[in-house]
């Protein structure tokens, strides 16, 4: 069940709890993939994956938040959009994969794939009235562990009371925080499946 | 799982907590923060959290209009009761301040986190000024340069040829957007480059491609009207 959960986190986490932190690398080797997306992506050398960070239809320009740096791609009526209505439909700070060339001094888009929330069986999903009702409890007196599985800097920053801060990028390694008692209930939430 | 994850819950207006690290993290990088000090004035007098505005409940029922214009502005409330707290919190969460949360364990709760206290009167005024985005100019500083045309100073506006139709700022350079990367010899080096469109977006775009080759560029985040006689109107 805890691999299940673990599995799901990770495909319910790539569109959301990204870390926000400085990168690595210098400013000639711009990272082409967001830290917080590695868990689970590659990129080709001709790829991107990011947040969509602005967008102008104007000049055919977007730009794509990576960490540390950003990149600026140009496109046009021929790029491919796959997941969205339309570019400006795509909706800010989505994560997105963008396939470019390189066209003279720029850089052009010729796809762009939207990340889809994953799906979950319906009988794993708890609302937010089942929550505010779980947590009315302690968590000892209700058996419950609540889990924010967001990066620990956005933890700090709001939490629903009596959430145990657990990043899903580090679950391996905190696996230990998890309740001896295999009965109690484990919630998990992020930042959403948006 | 809770899919919705924490949007969804602070979309209910449900409390949300923040740890006392969090405000001594946001001071290290400089990032406003609005603290409310809920308890008596009496009480917070004689020791309270540096840089915190005190309102009792009522007084704060009756402080909407002292709150920031930017409604993603954090505000942390801490009391010594958590009733107090949590009628606070309800209060500004119904004015719209989505970041609103509730230190966790209160004033005792900063205290044992290791952090100091502070006597003597508190603000009774709220003082928020957003950080500003990286190669952004203020409207101030921008005014200034598009009025009196500094020699060391250029007005970029990058803009599409149809809008730059229904005025222009007097002086400026108008490229648009997407040629600025194959345009760059018009655009004077060794010379701030002040960059405008009409909303900030394309603006940023422009910054980065010039930053990218080495200009002293900063860009307008802000909105702009522009009147054909080449006065302007900056929204913030």
């Amino acid at each position: 069940m805890r691999k299940m959960f673990k599995i799901l986190m990770i495909s319910l986490l790539i569109s959301s709890g990204f870390a926000m932190g400085s990168s690595v690398f210098a400013s000639a080797d711009k990272p082409r993939i967001l830290k917080s997306c590695k868990q689970c992506h590659e990129v080709d050398e001709n790829q991107l994956r990011g947040k969509l960070q602005s967008i102008s239809r104007k000049a055919e320009t977007l730009q794509v938040f990576m960490g540390a740096a950003t990149w600026q791609l140009r496109f046009n009526k021929e790029t491919e959009l796959d997941g969205a209505k339309a570019i400006n439909k795509i909706g800010k700070l989505k994560e997105i994969l963008v396939t470019f060339e390189q066209d003279g001094d720029e850089l052009l888009a010729k796809q762009i794939v939207v990340k889809q929330p994953a799906s979950i069986p319906p009988e794993w999903i708890v609302k937010a009235k089942d929550v505010k009702k779980i947590v009315s409890k302690s968590p000892e007196k209700g058996n419950y562990m609540l889990i924010d599985a967001r990066p620990g800097k956005v933890f700090l920053e709001g939490h629903i009371q009596g959430a145990v801060s657990s990043y899903d990028a580090q679950f391996d390694k905190n696996v230990k925080i998890l309740p001896e008692n295999k009965d109690t209930m484990l919630i998990f939430y992020c930042g959403g499946a948006t | 799982m809770f899919s919705g994850g924490l949007p969804a819950w602070k979309k209910g207006g449900n409390y949300v907590y923040s740890s006392p690290k969090y405000l001594v993290n946001s001071r290290k990088t400089e990032t406003p923060v609005v603290v409310i000090d809920v308890r008596s004035q009496a009480k917070a007098a004689k020791g309270h959290i540096p840089g915190a505005v005190s309102f009792t409940t009522a007084q704060l029922k009756k402080a909407k209009k002292q709150f920031p214009s930017v409604k993603a502005a954090p505000v942390v409330i801490y009391s010594d009761n958590m009733k107090a707290a949590k009628a606070a919190f309800k209060t500004i969460r119904k004015w719209g301040y989505k970041n609103t949360s509730i230190m966790v364990g209160g004033i005792t709760g900063w205290t044992q986190a290791g952090n100091k206290l502070v006597s003597g009167q508190l603000a009774s005024k709220i003082v928020y000024v957003p950080k500003p985005v990286k190669g952004s100019i203020a409207a101030n500083d921008f005014k200034a340069i598009a009025s009196n045309m500094p020699a060391d100073a250029v007005i970029l506006d990058v803009r599409d040829a149809t809008e730059v139709a229904g005025g222009m700022i007097k002086g400026a350079i108008h490229i648009p957007t997407q040629e600025v990367g194959a345009r760059l010899s018009e655009i004077p080096r060794g010379k701030k480059v002040v960059i405008h469109c009409r909303t900030g977006i394309r603006a940023s775009m422009a910054y980065q491609t010039l930053k990218e080759k080495g200009f002293d560029a900063y860009f307008l985040n802000a909105k702009i009207s522009i009147n054909p006689d080449g006065s302007f109107k900056i929204d913030s």
